[in-house]
């Protein structure tokens, strides 16, 4: 794994979960595809697309959860 | 030419089918459920209607006003954010405006619990069985509009197809529950007034329930390709008042009582032959054909058959335990043991085959048992 990782800022982190869920939505602007593409590494994308496919189903569950207990 | 279309048109507005007002809308029904489907499908419909209008009269009025002739130039832009984002949120708002009710419904749906009668119902080629699981009433429903019709040569009447000899009864105001299964292969109970279409598979069992709010006769069909029979195993449901129900059930297992009494008479030939051609052409004429001839490479004959004419043991296994692995089912179950003498002594003396003998209700009492 590149170093570069190590040293992400938290306003990156930032970024890269804006990425991540721009990816789930399906639309992403033109330039911050770019700037995506041109980072040093993709682990951050990928560890972060996992955490929130995590979120992603605590939810879903979560909301059949209330729908079968509120409607 | 438009004299044609002038005369369709009269024939449209004038002709009145012997099926009278029928609609193309969904059915209501007569059920809570049916009518949340009912509003459930006219708001989704509304929806629709008016996604539609504002969609193609945005595209007609853009292809109207901003034609080339009147000098319309085509912005030349790639992709558009806001767009985009607009045109996936506005359709996942739609959609979760439409799953929040429907969700509501299809939870009350899947609400099988405390049900005040449950009957089990069993799809066969081509007939439903019904047995009410605490009432140890169980009997069979098959189609009981006559071949004639079915052939033209006799007028069709209004309930044509729709029409069968023992139909489901359950109390108007209970809730029934229906577990369904099949006997040979997937079909599927469906009755339009009640919003009940499930299928009905061999080896697992569907449930689904109704409360049904106003006596009646309501009609349905098998809704799942099953075979050549498909269009003639409809599904007839009376709702009765409780007491009349009740008196209903009594009189089914006094019925009962009596036909197993009628096993111990004796019967004669011309007797059985009589009863037994009825019931050839109930239970086994949609296949064997009406003079015994079957349908080469299908449907053996019985005129003629070995096992007809042959050892009577033989014959007798066949028609109570059928063939496994094929069209020929077990009647064992559907007929009652008078029936069953009868079919099979008829099947012995009639098209010809004259081996004079007589299978007695006695004889075939004792297998049943
Ligand atoms: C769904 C179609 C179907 C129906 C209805 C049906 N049969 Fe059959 N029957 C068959 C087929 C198929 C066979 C051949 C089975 C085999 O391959 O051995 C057969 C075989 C037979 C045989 C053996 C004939 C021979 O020569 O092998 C007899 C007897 C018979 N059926 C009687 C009846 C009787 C009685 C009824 C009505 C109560 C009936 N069948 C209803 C399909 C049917
Ligand atoms: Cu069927």
């Amino acid at each position: 794994m590149p170093d570069q990782q190590n040293k992400l800022k938290k306003s990156d982190w930032i970024k890269v979960v804006l990425s991540v869920l721009a990816a789930f939505f399906g639309v992403q602007s033109r330039s911050n595809y770019k700037r995506d593409f041109s980072s040093n590494s993709y682990w951050p994308y990928i560890f972060a697309g996992l955490v929130l496919m995590l979120v992603f189903i605590a939810s879903v569950y979560l909301l059949v959860r209330f729908a079968l207990a509120y409607l | 030419m438009k004299r044609v279309i002038f005369g369709l048109a009269v024939l449209l507005v004038t002709a009145s089918p012997s099926h009278a007002d029928w609609t193309m809308n969904l059915t209501r029904g007569v059920t809570d459920i049916s009518r949340e489907i009912y509003d459930l499908h006219m708001v989704i419909f509304w929806i629709c209607v008016v996604i539609g209008v504002l969609v193609f009269g945005v595209m007609l009025w853009s292809v109207v006003y901003h034609r080339k002739s009147r000098g319309a130039k085509a912005k030349n832009f790639h992709e558009s954010l806001l767009v985009e984002i607009t045109w996936t949120i506005v359709p996942f708002i739609i959609l979760i405006g439409m799953a929040v009710p429907a969700t509501a419904t299809l939870i009350k749906m899947y609400d099988n619990t405390e049900a005040d009668i449950d009957i089990q119902v069993t799809g066969y080629q081509w007939k439903w069985r019904y047995q009410y699981l605490a009432e140890n009433v169980d009997f069979f429903s098959s189609l009981s509009t006559p071949r004639e019709q079915i052939n033209n040569t006799q007028e069709k009447t209004t309930d044509y197809l729709l029409e069968v000899d023992n139909p489901l009864v359950i109390p108007v105001g209970k809730k029934v529950r229906f577990l369904l299964t099949a006997n040979d292969v997937i079909h599927s109970w469906w009755v339009p007034e009640f919003a009940v279409k499930k299928d009905a598979i061999p080896g697992f069992i569907n449930e689904a329930w109704v409360i049904v709010d106003k006596p009646g006769v309501y009609r349905g069909q098998c809704a799942e390709l099953c075979g050549k029979e498909h269009g003639f195993m409809p599904i007839v449901v009376e709702v009765k008042t409780v007491a009349e129900y009740e008196s209903w059930l009594a009189e089914v297992k006094q019925a009962d009582a009596k036909q197993q009494q009628a096993a111990m008479k004796s019967w004669n030939l011309a007797d059985l032959m009589a009863m037994g051609e009825e019931v050839y052409n109930k239970a086994c004429l949609a296949c064997h054909q009406a003079e015994g001839e079957g349908i080469p490479g299908a449907f053996p004959a019985l005129k003629n058959s070995p096992v007809a004419l042959g050892e009577v043991s033989v014959h007798i296994d066949v028609v109570l335990n059928g063939k496994p692995g094929t069209a020929m089912q077990a009647y064992k179950e559907q007929l009652s043991a008078v029936e069953l003498a009868a079919v099979i002594t008829y099947e012995r003396n009639a098209w010809g085959n004259k081996t004079g003998d007589i299978v007695t209700p006695a004889q075939i009492a004792e297998l049943k048992e």
